[in-house]
Order: structure tokens, then C-alpha cells, then sequence
């Protein structure tokens, strides 16, 4: 059994460490392993929650854009460029471990509220979208702020339609390589990177907030991690960078924790780690036992892991060899091939196209300095329509 | 709260996990015989027994005989003919009033 665990935390290290690669692809070869029952549970459990914790460091360091985190990249690389990377992935390693408490203790009574609101939100969801939208547009300073931002969530919101299936290549254009592109054309300089932190108790709102995201999230079909934290900060005007990573490291750690009694007790699945479960394992007392106390031991494991590979890339970060790449502004130039490559060995041509398209509508919201969250159009769009057409 | 905080709940988490595992875990399949798991339907156990006839290759649907017979259902393709000696990890259930095993994994021996 700590052999399954073990390789489950060191493959959703590797995962959360390469952008591109989820779990569901290593799902994918775990469905020609004879796993099944308490191993799989402990392996697929272990990994996924890993992942969750690690998803975070690329995102922050390379402000390459990961599937669950790519919110996380604005405040995240904003922090970087500050010095205070170390701090960013410390807040997001906050926010899930105390999402983990929390959803763990919470199990019971998530049990109870999914058994009475099993439709509900099919009408709830669509209004909290168009509402969204909406604020997005409104939040805007000027006249011709609000209509570049109704410009950007049209073409974001075909662009989703169009691209379908690029999930990728469209966060990576709008939310990535758009922010290193403008890094590379301001020549931005980051500073030295500060190991010590504080953070302050009040961010243990901000995860039981991120806790409910989770939850939902891991409930609603089309509502992903980084959607739900865009509503809550759409909801929440002044929320603070700082907060929002934590906000955001409680959502990714907490759907995933969530997403596993939805698969044991309405035998639901929202990813492929549990459609892998769902086929390999009998649910019983003892497979809930089992993956509470996984998620537990691997969440403190995760945190743990996830802080030391960040202590230890911060310090390299002030070496000289760092330095020497970062004039001229190698990293980010690094940075965008690697992106490049990733998207056109996961998508594709098809995947390249998208992310050309995407990449030019977030320099247009980076050039107009309207939100970037206006490309969250591509998401929320598509997800509307399912719903609308689900009440039609 | 600082990183050296933050690494202690980690450990604590860690450490409840470990404690509840080891209060709570149980081995889900031990070795069993076919009216030791027919004695209650959800009974899990691994048995080993013989290919007495096979009913249908796919899913895969065949008679394990031990010191008595039962059928075996098991959702995926796997080439086993009369009289291979297979390991079974199974779960009892009832389908049509009668008591069989659903297969996890067959094993050929």
C-alpha cells in the first residue's frame, strides 16, 4: 500500500510540475495496470491531491499557464516579479491544507446537502453566469473600457465555442504568453527572491470560501477551479492578490477532495482520476475510510513537497547563472517556446491556431488595460449555453 | 504564520492520516472459499478454483468450481478455457435471485 502511495505522489509531483500533462493522462495509462480495489484508491487519491498542491509552482515561477491554476498566474507572477514567489506558493499550500480540514470534517454533511439539491442548481448557475458577465462588463472604469470589454468577452466566448476541445492552447494565449510577451517588451527585471514570509490568520476565510468553490465545483458540471475563483472574485470586489492565491489553492485542493464522495455516493465523475475509480473499485465503508485518511496523509506530504521544490527554486533563482539568463529576458523567451512545444505536442496544429488567437486577445485586455478576467468569456459562454439549453 | 508553521500542520495532517489508517484499515481481500463468501451478499474474498464451463467470453461469464460451483461474472475480455486454474478477486452480489461472484480481476495460474 505505501508503494501505491508513493508512486501516486511522485507521479502527481511530475504532473503538477509540467504544464500540460494532467493527471488525466496518467490516468489514462493506469487503466492498462491491473489496479483495482484499495490500491487504486490509494494511488489515483494520492496523486490527484498531489497535483493539486504542486499545480501551482509553474504557474507561479514560469507564469506557464496549468488546467487547475491558471488564475492563480496574474497575482501569482505579479508576486514572482516582487520577490515573493515563496510566499505565493506558501499562501496556495495554506488555502489547500486548510481546505483539506475542512472538506474532510465537512464530508458528512456534503453527503447530506448533495442528496437534497440534486437539481437546483440548473437554474441557480445560469443566472450566477449572466450575472457574472455582466459585473465583468459594469466593473470597467470608462465608457470605452466597458464596450473593449464586451468586444473581448464576445471574441473570447466564440473562441471557446470554436476551440472546444483547446482548453490549453486558449489559457495559455490569454493568461500566459501574453504575460510573458509584455514581460519580455517592458524588460522587466525580477527581484531578488525573499525566502521568509508571514502570513496572517484572516486568510483561513479565503480558504473556507475557496472550500465552497470547491465544493460546487466539484458538483456542478461545467464550473471549473479557476471559473468559480473568477465569480468569487467577481463577487468579492477588493480582494487582495494574496488572498486570492489562498482562495485559489483551497478551490483546486478541495474539488479534487470533493469530487470523491460525489463519485461514492452518486456515483458521478467530473475527471479522469475518478472515472478510473469508478471502474476499478467497490464502494463501500471501508473506500471512504481509505480515501479520507489517503487525501490526509498525501495533502500534509503535498504541502511539504511542494514547499521545499519552492524554497529550493527561489534560492537558484539569485544565482548567477539565473541572472545570466535573465537579461535579455531569456526566461520568458524559454518560457514561450516551451509553451509552444507543449501545446503543439498535446493539440496540435489545431492547438497552435487557438493559441495564436487566444495569445492576441490577452495582449489587446494588456494593451487596453481592461481585466483579463473578460477572457474568462471562453468558459463561461460555453457553460451557459449547456445550461440554457438543458432548461429549454 | 510562517513556513516553519505551515510544514507542522502538514505533519500534523499527516500524522492523523497515518493514525486513522492504521486504526481503520482492513484487508480488503483475503482468502476464501465459495460458501464462506455466499454466507453474506457483499462479502469480498480472493478464491482459487477451476474453470468448470465458460458461459460467455464477453464479459466474460464462467462457472468456478472449489468444493462447490458458482458463477462468475467479469466485465472484461480475458481468454481462459475449461479447467485453467484461476485466482478470482471478487464481491458477492445477486442478480436474478441468484448469488454469483463479480470479478475485480481473474488471475490465470
Amino acid at each position: 500500500m505505501i508503494l501505491y502511495l508513493i508512486i501516486g505522489i511522485i507521479l502527481g509531483t511530475i504532473t503538477g510540475l509540467i504544464p500540460g500533462i494532467h493527471t488525466n493522462n496518467i490516468t489514462r495509462i493506469a487503466f492498462l495496470t491491473p489496479l483495482f480495489g484499495n490500491e487504486a484508491i490509494i494511488f489515483v487519491l494520492s496523486m490527484v491531491t498531489t497535483q493539486s498542491f504542486v499545480d501551482f509552482i509553474p504557474t507561479i515561477f514560469i507564469g506557464v499557464a496549468n488546467e487547475g491554476s491558471f488564475e492563480g498566474i496574474l497575482p501569482g507572477h505579479k508576486m514572482f516579479l516582487n520577490g515573493k514567489a515563496h510566499e505565493a506558493i506558501a499562501l496556495t499550500v495554506f488555502g489547500g491544507i486548510i481546505a483539506t480540514i475542512i472538506s474532510i470534517i465537512s464530508f458528512p454533511f456534503f453527503v447530506k446537502f448533495i442528496d437534497f439539491f440534486p437539481t437546483h442548481f440548473e437554474i441557480i448557475i445560469p443566472i450566477i453566469l449572466i450575472f457574472s458577465i455582466i459585473t465583468l462588463i459594469m466593473t470597467e472604469k470608462t465608457k470605452n473600457k466597458k464596450a473593449i470589454a464586451l468586444f473581448v468577452i464576445i471574441i473570447a466566448a466564440t473562441q471557446g465555442i470554436i476551440f472546444k476541445e483547446q482548453i490549453f492552447p486558449l489559457i495559455s494565449g490569454y493568461f500566459g504568453i501574453s504575460t510573458l510577451i509584455n514581460a519580455t517588451m517592458k524588460n522587466q527585471k525580477i527581484k531578488k527572491q525573499k525566502i521568509e514570509f508571514e502570513i496572517k490568520n484572516n486568510k483561513i476565510i479565503d480558504s473556507i470560501t475557496g472550500v465552497i468553490g470547491g465544493a460546487i465545483v466539484a458538483f456542478v458540471p461545467g464550473i471549473g477551479n479557476n471559473l468559480a475563483a473568477a465569480i468569487i472574485k467577481l463577487f468579492r470586489q477588493k480582494i487582495e492578490t494574496k488572498n486570492y492565491l489562498t482562495l485559489l489553492g483551497s478551490i483546486n485542493t478541495s474539488n479534487f477532495i470533493f469530487s470523491f464522495p460525489i463519485l461514492t455516493f452518486l456515483s458521478k465523475t467530473r475527471n479522469g482520476a475518478m472515472i478510473f475509480l469508478k471502474e476499478r473499485i467497490f464502494f463501500t465503508e471501508q473506500t471512504i475510510w481509505l480515501g479520507c485518511t489517503t487525501i490526509l496523509i498525501t495533502s500534509g506530504i503535498a504541502g511539504i513537497i511542494t514547499i521545499i521544490i519552492s524554497k529550493k527554486i527561489s534560492k537558484n533563482i539569485d544565482k548567477n547563472y539565473f541572472l545570466k539568463i535573465q537579461k535579455n529576458n531569456l526566461l520568458e523567451k524559454i518560457a514561450i517556446i516551451f509553451v509552444i512545444i507543449l501545446v503543439f505536442m498535446f493539440n496540435g496544429v489545431f492547438g497552435i491556431i487557438a493559441l495564436i488567437f487566444a495569445t492576441a486577445l490577452g495582449i489587446i485586455t494588456i494593451n487596453t488595460k481592461t481585466k483579463r478576467s473578460n477572457c474568462l468569456a471562453f468558459l463561461i459562454i460555453p457553460v451557459l449555453f449547456f445550461y440554457l439549453f438543458q432548461l429549454i | 504564520m510562517n513556513e516553519r508553521n505551515i510544514t507542522q500542520i502538514c505533519l500534523i495532517i499527516t500524522l492523523i492520516g497515518i493514525i486513522f489508517f492504521i486504526l481503520n484499515y482492513e484487508e480488503e481481500y483475503t482468502e476464501k472459499t465459495i460458501s464462506e463468501m455466499t454466507e453474506k451478499i457483499g462479502s469480498k474474498g480472493i478464491i482459487i478454483g477451476k474453470v468448470d464451463y465458460v458461459i460467455k467470453e464477453e464479459p466474460l461469464i464462467f462457472i468456478l468450481q472449489n468444493e462447490e460451483k458458482i458463477k462468475v461474472f467479469y466485465p472484461k475480455k480475458i481468454e481462459i478455457k475449461k479447467d485453467d486454474i484461476v485466482e478470482i478477486f471478487a464481491e458477492t452480489t445477486e442478480y436474478n435471485k441468484e448469488i454469483e461472484l463479480f470479478a475485480q480481476k481473474v488471475i490465470i495460474k
